[in-house]
């Protein structure tokens, strides 16, 4: 599967939020994502034959 | 004398007012002459508050003569982080988009403080909306070693403590904002379990992982300003119903019956080797203390940066949207781009982030069953240059996102040093709302060394005191 970010595409959804992102942001924000992706990736339930998880955040439900 | 005042223990000199050998006043002014003086050097505080904490201090000193101390805070000079809000106090947050933000009412913490009769002494240096660059104040350096940064994000306040500019502080902690630069300026530092403490008037990082909690000198300091700073409030919906416990109460010299844990793959892996000896000697001492120590396995340890930051980021971005848009420019490059790299990640992405917290927060929850606490190093490093935190620094969440995952508390403690001088720290984790446990076995250790009482060299003033 293709993981590389469309520049272009940023600066697309960077201009339709409106945001005030210049090409350096976009170029940090692009590596930001590709490793953060790589790493979700890597790391799903179903990659790592595990179960799919119970729900469960607040310590309040857990005990 | 005026140069230790400020190295005191809060509760020790909470003993000395109360037997009326010093009085708030002098306390005060000690502080304020020691910031004026060094905070060029360290850059610690974003505002002094100097005559309004002088004519607090005067109040206090009053009700104190009149009626005796309402309560060991009484008198007692407090700092808050510059992300939290005080009335009439300007809370930068440390952005130019807030240089001029002065809050018409207090934060919850701040005034729960303040109705123990805490002074307000300042607002102390933390990076842009405790995620970015410091280029507005400039860094907070380390007590230990000006050239090393104190951490982020709630450095200001460790090094006021480490530096012995302040008696107590508040901090914020998202991803380890407290513990991390506790651990690098060798003070003690509390995140709460996620409810406990009410984040009303918190500039707002991530609503599911931030916590606001105390950083002091010793665990019985930090102890007491928890109790105070604990509780249900209507203004913050996720702040917790249940009751407040006298954290204080029940330390005791030894952990006689207690079960503690500790992960070595991980928690153990690709450490400073004067780290891994300080957390093992630790360990050790816990156990001569009287605890059983148990090894735990905690797999997906390793997993959990790209989630936490997947949903930090997320919710950072749902918090400065509309700010971004108006005043984008305004922001430092690092937190403009680390809160607007949010509104890219996809909800499947969001989702996977999620499901893996929850993976984490079960797995936790089934480690810990068979004990009271759980033990990690708190960095795998010692503290940086001021120049790698500009560069890129090294990953300080390490050990600690993991416990803003699953909302446990944690709290980091001095342990050791390195070759260099620098502090160590130790983490204790305990179960939800199982605080007391944490500071038990913090208190029994500290009782046990002696790092909580080095001080860092070339503070001295003019006259060598």
């Amino acid at each position: 599967m293709e993981n590389k970010l469309s520049f272009e595409w940023l600066r697309s959804e960077t201009k339709r939020l409106g945001l005030a992102l210049d090409d350096q942001d976009l170029l940090a924000i692009a590596d930001t994502l590709e490793k953060t992706r790589k790493a979700l990736a890597e790391n799903h339930f179903s990659e790592l034959g595990t179960e799919e998880p119970p729900y469960r955040f607040t310590p309040d439900t857990e005990t | 004398m005026r140069r230790t005042l400020g190295f005191q223990s809060l509760t020790s000199l909470a003993g000395l007012i109360a037997s009326r050998q010093i009085s708030p006043i002098e306390i005060v002014n000690a502080l304020i002459s020691d910031i004026e003086r060094l905070n060029a050097r360290l850059g610690t505080y974003i505002t002094i508050c100097s005559e309004s904490a002088l004519k607090e201090a005067l109040k206090a000193e009053k009700d104190i003569l009149e009626n005796g101390p309402s309560n060991p805070l009484h008198g007692i000079p407090i700092v808050h982080k510059d992300n939290i809000w005080t009335k009439g106090v300007r809370t930068t947050a440390h952005s130019k988009t807030l240089t001029n933000f002065v809050p018409n009412e207090d934060a919850t913490v701040v005034a729960k403080l303040a109705s123990k009769g805490m002074i307000l002494l300042g607002k102390t240096n933390t990076t842009e909306f405790a995620c970015g660059d410091m280029d507005v104040y400039g860094p907070s350096r380390n007590p230990w070693n000006p050239e090393r940064f104190s951490g982020a994000s709630s450095g200001g306040s460790a090094a006021a403590l480490a530096a012995g500019l302040a008696i107590a502080a508040t901090g914020s902690d998202t991803g380890g904002s407290i513990r991390a630069p506790a651990s690098m300026c060798g003070i003690v530092g509390v995140k709460p379990t996620y409810g406990r403490v009410s984040r009303h008037g918190l500039i707002p990082l991530s609503w599911s992982m931030d916590n606001i909690g105390p950083m002091a000198r010793t665990i019985k300091d930090a102890a007491l300003l928890l109790e105070a700073m604990s509780g249900f409030d209507t203004l913050d919906p996720n702040s917790s119903k249940r009751p407040v416990p006298s954290f204080a109460e029940e330390l005791k010299p030894d952990l006689a019956g207690m079960r503690i844990g500790f992960a070595k793959p991980y928690f153990f892996e690709n450490l400073q080797p004067e780290i891994e000896q300080a957390t093992l000697a630790a360990l050790r001492q816990l156990e001569e203390l009287g605890a059983e120590l148990h090894e735990i396995i905690l797999p997906s340890a390793a997993n959990l940066a790209a989630p936490t930051n997947v949903l930090v980021m997320s919710e950072a971005f749902g918090r400065h949207a509309q700010n971004l848009k108006t005043y984008g420019s305004e922001y430092g490059p690092k937190a403009r781009r680390r809160i607007a790299a949010g509104a890219f990640y996809t909800a499947a992405e969001v989702e996977q982030a999620a499901q893996i917290r929850a993976t984490w927060n079960t797995e936790l929850f089934k480690g810990l069953s068979t004990v009271d606490a759980f033990i990690t190093p708190t960095l795998p490093h010692t503290a940086f240059t001021v120049d790698t935190q500009v560069q890129g620094p090294p990953d300080t969440s390490w050990a600690t996102r993991h416990f803003n995952l699953s909302g446990y508390p944690a709290l980091t403690m001095p342990c050791g040093f390195d070759s260099e001088g620098l502090p160590i720290g130790l983490q204790i984790i305990a179960k939800p709302f199982q605080e007391k446990t944490m500071f038990r076995v913090g208190h029994a250790y500290e009782l046990a060394t002696e790092w909580h009482q080095a001080k860092p060299p070339g503070l001295e003033d003019s006259n060598g005191k």
